[in-house]
């Protein structure tokens, strides 16, 4: 057990000074000289062929310095798992907001200008927006070529449909499991469009620089990712890439993919001088990524003492025009679909189908958020059905450290019970005692993490004693920079004031995988502290011959390394490492971390795709309605969750609070209206995100359930806990008023015409 | 046709050549450089630019440069004093009262001038003046507990010290 | 957006430059409503005239003869903020602080509100629930309009296009008179409203002899349910009269389905709203 210097308590974040003094860079911050201003031509169909593009008159407007179009980058696809995108269209527009042209010109005014001076002579094709339509055979196909693209072995998308890949998790036999259960419920529940709300809008800068080498300032979160979506598009060598990260205003899964930087670089090349590029808010609607809407299946048989005996699930994911990280979404998301519980029997189809709407992509929650709310809503129609409390029928399923969970992983660092106590006991004595109009209700909900990827660290000591990590974890705001310089001070014995964290930069700081999956405290965490330790190995070596001491002996505290036991035996860090850089060389640690998942002994299975961990939690919701209106109130939130090991105290509750009202967001306003393929309300007028005001109490518990690999037992925060909210409160709802809205946003009006039928049934219009 | 005018910006005289449809905000960043006022929406609907004019939290994209002519413009890079950080600044470090940072210039705007109107506000004040600054990261939860922590220590006869120490969420 | 931009220092100099620029003026008060629809291109005006310097047009005075005096310049958080305001019209007062944010309510100008007409806007209900009176100066001088007779549409005035408001003038109320707003919209903050019920009663021996009941956001201008208003009259507002002047309100509405709800759910609420306004008038009122 280590020391608990600097973990665990409220250490202030190392990036708050310049945030509250606005000093922090973000992309469009950043001005560099000869800079143009780009602004990006998009198409205003869903589905079109591109007859002609004339560029002249844009071209000819004096201040333009650069247009470009497909003709000016390479003919290739890029993509994540499936290569289906482009830079700019080429034959044809698959969603209206798809880039067509992008010009650079000397002032923001002149480019706006530009645009609106280059003509696309469009032939409109029949659309598909519907993805149930888009699976019918003799729908119009979004690509027709689409057996021919690249993609991962993993997805195998099906040639002459709209369907870019099918998950499927088996485990015992459904059928039979129905046959055997004492109740049976079906329910299919529908999940809408929604925005990551992101309070920056993208931006990227972009030049090559003398060399030659395509440079850009990006807040993506995932650099490498990033590198190698370009080096795809623009058929440039990696060695000629370099993604130099500034401070992001948020990403939650939405930004990090190549949306603006290549078309700055094509227009960059052509312009001889650097280019930004951003986007307005309506563009970030329409063209950056949305979160899947999605219609969920669920059919679970259960016995009457509340076992859950076999679950089905069908999903059916809109993923839009382009796959981007839609089939990781489908995936990662399938493996854990039916809940964290004990489930003999499970079949789950997951389909990823492409519309002509804007594109899906991972957003916080990867998936998880639509599919835990349909399976947790309907966990509480199943304890109302059998009589049991909702609370008692989730202990009573609850996975466990030590269960084998459906993709044949053995469950460790298993908090879920407790988290589910925990919530329970704060909500204690007032269940049952609410007014009408009011109810409690409850979830409970898993999230995994990626498996098997990379994370690699450097750690250099400098002459006096002050230590730089080099690590490409992104802060996002989630607090990564934070809580690595606590890992590093923790490891080196220094302060945490005396860690400098280098600026992810695919230059310099070395290979990960990306700030992705809630996987970077376990991943990057181990990473950073390897890195630390092999450092400290290495300052051992130094003082084991000035101290006269075995290396075993030694300890780093205070900035020193001194023998255990004889605190004035020591000499300081700094000593050590000015010296070594004048005769040895600089001392400089470096690790890589990759989990790998070993079975314990005795079991044989081997999942193909072991999540590293699960992230656990419960939350409960006090709400009232007004059963006049439909109006809703959610007075109070309990979260509890299972991290593993708290690291930072304050970013892990700052984590929980604004995932709760993320959550909430997504349970009660947000909901992109699309109709035919363009998008109704892409403003935060009419897209409503929630405000202070909107804010229920909030109490948090965190509960640590060590992981034995994760550092010091941390797992991860950042996507767990916004997963369970939507049911929760939809199951508050339903315990307020009688009734239960089967489609996210649950909105007023839905529960206005839903009571009135509950009311007078067949007497409601609307919904 | 562009005209010259002249902003009162932090207490400082600046002179700028602005189209007539230039809002303050950009003006702010790409005139005067002064950046820590954000773009977020450019339709007052976020919050993120707010800026205080004459006293008055303001949307500075809803704001035409021509109109914020010879007006008082205060921007986050007034907030700092010589002496250090505001205490609203070093509340929001201590209680971590952000996260990405984006909407945090527009948030301690908003506060600075609540704070300016009325020193001893109450929780649904504050919320009611900060229900235009829109967070996507925290939640609002530590935000709020800052303001009134700040809004205790610039008044400190009104209530007693209030720290994170031992501090649970609401 | 693109234009030229002027200020003006008189109504005169205002009144002049809207004749000379015609249809591509538009003026600029408070620029919340404006601004996001140039920056859309919803509307694209060649020239802005900035009325905010011109004197006089932004305070909130009262005589007792001639009643409230609301400068069209004074700003929706004066108006918020007013003691003569929430004194003499605190339902007015109310809608100001629900319209928007801080931030809006800072520059937002209450002549700007009711002059873009837009159907959902804040001020009008209460201000016409209260008879209030519109001053505009034009080409031939000041003329008076009870504020509900301005709107013609939705976006659209009966204002000649070089006439500007300003000032409303909000005739005082007995002791006996009672009035609220309410509005329904699915966040704490920053929403228009889906429906709105601005109401004022007077009573006289518990009986009702005068009232308004004005909706917005239920058809192209704010309405007055003049039916509803007249079941009402001579009668004690029980709840059998009460719902039946809601339901007679909600009769009136013609609301439209849009994005942010339907017709048919804007009828409902304007039935809820109106009872809880006109039950909400009665009790701030102290009668019975």
């Amino acid at each position: 057990m280590s020391s608990i210097v600097v973990l665990g308590q409220r250490q202030p974040r190392v990036d708050g000074f310049e945030k509250v003094t606005g000093q922090s860079q973000y992309a469009d911050d950043i001005v560099l000289p000869n800079m143009l201003r780009g602004k990006v031509l998009r198409s205003p169909h869903p589905h079109a062929r591109i007859l002609k593009i004339d560029t002249s008159r844009a071209e000819r407007l004096p201040g333009v310095v650069a247009v470009a179009t497909a003709k000016d980058v390479p003919l290739s696809r890029y993509g994540t798992g499936i290569q289906d995108e482009t830079v700019f269209a080429v034959d044809r527009v698959r969603y209206a907001g798809e880039a067509v042209a992008a010009v650079a010109a000397v002032d923001l005014d002149i480019a706006k200008k530009a645009i609106g001076l280059i003509s696309v002579e469009y032939e409109e094709l029949p659309a598909v927006f519907d993805a149930h339509e888009a699976m019918k055979s003799g729908s119009p196909l979004v690509h027709e070529e689409l057996h021919t693209y690249k993609h991962l072995p993993l997805f195998e998308p099906f040639e002459g449909t709209n369907i870019g890949y099918h998950f499927k998790l088996r485990r015992g036999d459904v059928e039979a499991g129905f046959a055997e259960s004492d109740l049976v419920l079906e329910d299919t529940y529908q999940a809408p469009m929604a925005q990551h709300g992101y309070i920056e809008p993208p931006v990227a800068v972009c030049w090559f620089d003398a060399q030659g080498r395509a440079t850009v300032w990006s807040p993506s979160p995932k650099p490498f990712t990033l590198r190698a979506q370009l080096a795809a598009a623009l058929q440039l060598p990696l060695s000629k890439i370099r993604i130099m990260t500034c401070r992001v205003g948020g990403s939650f899964g939405g930004k990090g993919d190549a949306k603006l930087e290549h078309i700055g670089l094509a227009l960059a090349r052509k312009a001889g001088r650097p280019v930004k590029l951003s986007m307005t808010r309506p563009e970030t609607f329409t063209s950056t990524l949305v979160r899947h809407p999605a219609t969920i299946r669920v059919k679970t048989g259960v016995k009457r003492d509340g076992t859950l005996h076999a679950r089905q699930m069908e999903v059916i994911w809109n993923t839009g025009a382009y796959c981007a990280s839609g089939a990781m979404v489908c995936r990662n998301s399938g493996h854990s679909a039916p809940g964290p519980y004990k489930i003999p029997h499970v079949k789950v189809d997951s389909l990823l189908v492409y519309t002509n709407n804007p594109i899906s992509g991972g957003m916080r929650g990867f998936g998880s958020p639509q599919l835990t709310w349909a399976v947790e809503c309907q966990m509480d129609e199943i304890a109302g059905r059998l009589g049991i409390d909702p609370i008692e029928l989730r202990l009573k399923n609850a996975v466990e450290e030590g269960t084998l969970l459906y993709d044949g992983q053995v469950a460790h660092s298993v908090g879920l019970k407790e988290t589910i106590r925990e919530v329970a006991t704060q909500i204690e004595g007032r269940r049952g005692r609410l007014a009408p109009g009011r109810g409690i209700g409850v979830a409970c909900s898993q999230k995994s993490c990626a498996s098997g990827s990379s994370s690699s660290a450097f750690v250099k000591i400098n002459e006096d004693g002050t230590v730089i990590v080099m690590s490409s974890t992104v802060e996002a705001g989630q607090g990564s920079d934070t809580v690595k310089a606590q890992i590093v001070a923790e490891e080196l014995g220094v302060r945490v004031e005396d860690v400098v964290l280098v600026a992810p930069d695919t230059d310099i700081t070395p290979y990960d995988m990306g700030t992705v999956a809630s996987r970077s405290t376990f991943h990057m965490g181990n990473a950073v502290r390897l890195a630390a330790a092999d450092a400290k190995g290495k300052l051992f070596q130094l003082a084991a011959d000035r101290l006269e001491a075995n290396a075993a002996d030694l300890e780093a505290v205070g900035g020193m390394v001194r023998v255990k036991g004889s605190p004035d035996q020591g000499v300081r860090i700094a000593t050590l490492a000015a010296a070594s850089v004048r005769k040895a060389g600089p001392i400089l640690g470096q690790a890589t971390y990759i989990h790998k998942y070993e079975a314990p002994a005795g079991v044989t299975e081997m999942p193909s795709e072991p999540s590293t961990f699960y992230v656990y939690g419960a939350q409960a919701a006090e709400v009232s309605v007004d059963l006049e209106t439909g109006g809703i109130d959610v007075g109070r939130i309990v979260a509890s969750f299972d991290v593993g090991r708290v690291i930072n105290l304050t970013t892990c509750e700052g984590q929980v609070e604004g995932q709760v009202m993320m959550g909430l967001g997504a349970t009660l306003y947000e909901e992109m209206l699309v109709d035919g393929g363009r998008v109704l309300n892409p403003n935060f007028r009419d897209y409503k995100m929630p405000t202070m005001p909107d804010t229920p109490m909030i109490s948090t518990s965190l509960v640590q359930e060590p992981h034995q690999e994760g550092p010091h037992g941390a797992k991860g925060i950042g996507e767990a806990v916004t997963v369970t909210t939507p049911a929760t409160i939809t199951n508050a709802i339903f315990q307020a008023a009688g009734v239960r809205i089967k489609s996210l946003p649950v909105t007023p009006e839905k529960l206005f015409w839903a009571l009135k039928e509950l009311k007078t049934p067949g007497s409601a219009e609307g919904e | 046709m562009k005209r010259s005018i002249d902003l009162l910006v932090n207490g400082q005289t600046c002179s700028v050549l602005v189209e007539p449809w230039w809002t303050l905000k950009d003006v702010l960043r790409e005139q005067l450089g002064l950046t820590g006022t954000k773009t977020g929406c450019e339709e007052g609907d976020c919050g993120a630019c707010t800026v205080i004019m004459e006293g008055k939290a303001v949307n500075s994209c809803l704001v035409l440069a021509a109109e914020a002519a010879g007006k008082a413009v205060t921007t986050i890079e007034g907030l700092a004093g010589p002496d250090g950080l505001h205490p609203l600044q070093e509340a929001f470090i201590e209680f971590g009262a952000f996260q990405c940072g984006y909407c945090t210039p527009g948030v301690l705007m908003s506060a600075w001038a609540l704070l300016d109107e009325n020193p001893n506000p109450s929780r649904e004040q504050v919320r009611d003046a900060l229900a235009g600054n829109l967070c996507r990261c925290t939640g609002y939860v530590k935000i709020e507990q800052a303001v009134l922590a700040a809004a205790a220590r610039l008044t400190p006869a009104v209530t007693g010290g209030v720290s994170m120490e031992g501090a649970d969420t609401l | 957006m693109r234009f030229e931009y002027c200020d003006v220092a008189s109504l005169d100099e205002a009144v002049s430059l809207l004749g000379q620029y015609g249809d591509e003026a538009h003026v600029l008060a408070g620029g919340t409503d404006l601004l996001p629809m140039a920056k859309e291109e919803r509307l694209s005006p060649r020239y802005l005239i900035d009325i905010k310097p011109i004197q006089g047009m932004g305070q909130i005075t009262w005589d007792a003869r001639t009643g409230m005096r609301i400068g069209a310049l004074a700003t929706i958080r004066d108006l918020e903020r007013s003691p003569l305001v929430f004194d003499k019209a605190p339902a007015v007062a109310r809608a100001a602080h629900l319209l928007g944010s801080v931030q809006i309510r800072n520059r937002a100008t209450v002549g700007g509100n009711v002059c873009q007409a837009v159907p959902s806007a804040e001020m009008p209900p209460p201000l016409i629930a209260l008879g209030a009176i519109a001053r505009v100066f034009g080409p031939n001088g000041y003329r008076t309009i009870p504020l509900e007779e301005l709107f013609t549409g939705p976006r659209r005035t009966s204002l000649h296009r070089q006439e500007i408001m300003t000032d409303l003038q909000v005739p005082e109320m007995d002791g006996n008179t009672g009035s609220a707003y309410l509005r329904f919209s699915p966040r704490k903050a920053m929403d228009l409203a889906i429906a709105s019920a601005a109401t004022m009663v007077r009573l006289e021996d518990g009986r009702c002899v005068d009232c308004r009941i004005v909706l917005g956001a239920v058809a192209p201008t704010p309405l007055r349910a003049i039916k509803a208003e007249e079941s009402l009259k001579g009668e004690r507002l029980e709840d059998g009269v009460i719902d039946r002047a809601a339901g007679l309100a909600a009769a009136e509405a013609t609301p439209i389905s849009d994005i942010r709800a339907s017709a048919e759910y804007r009828r409902e609420l304007v039935k809820v709203l109106v009872r809880r306004a006109l039950l909400q008038s009665i009790r701030t009122d102290g009668v019975q």
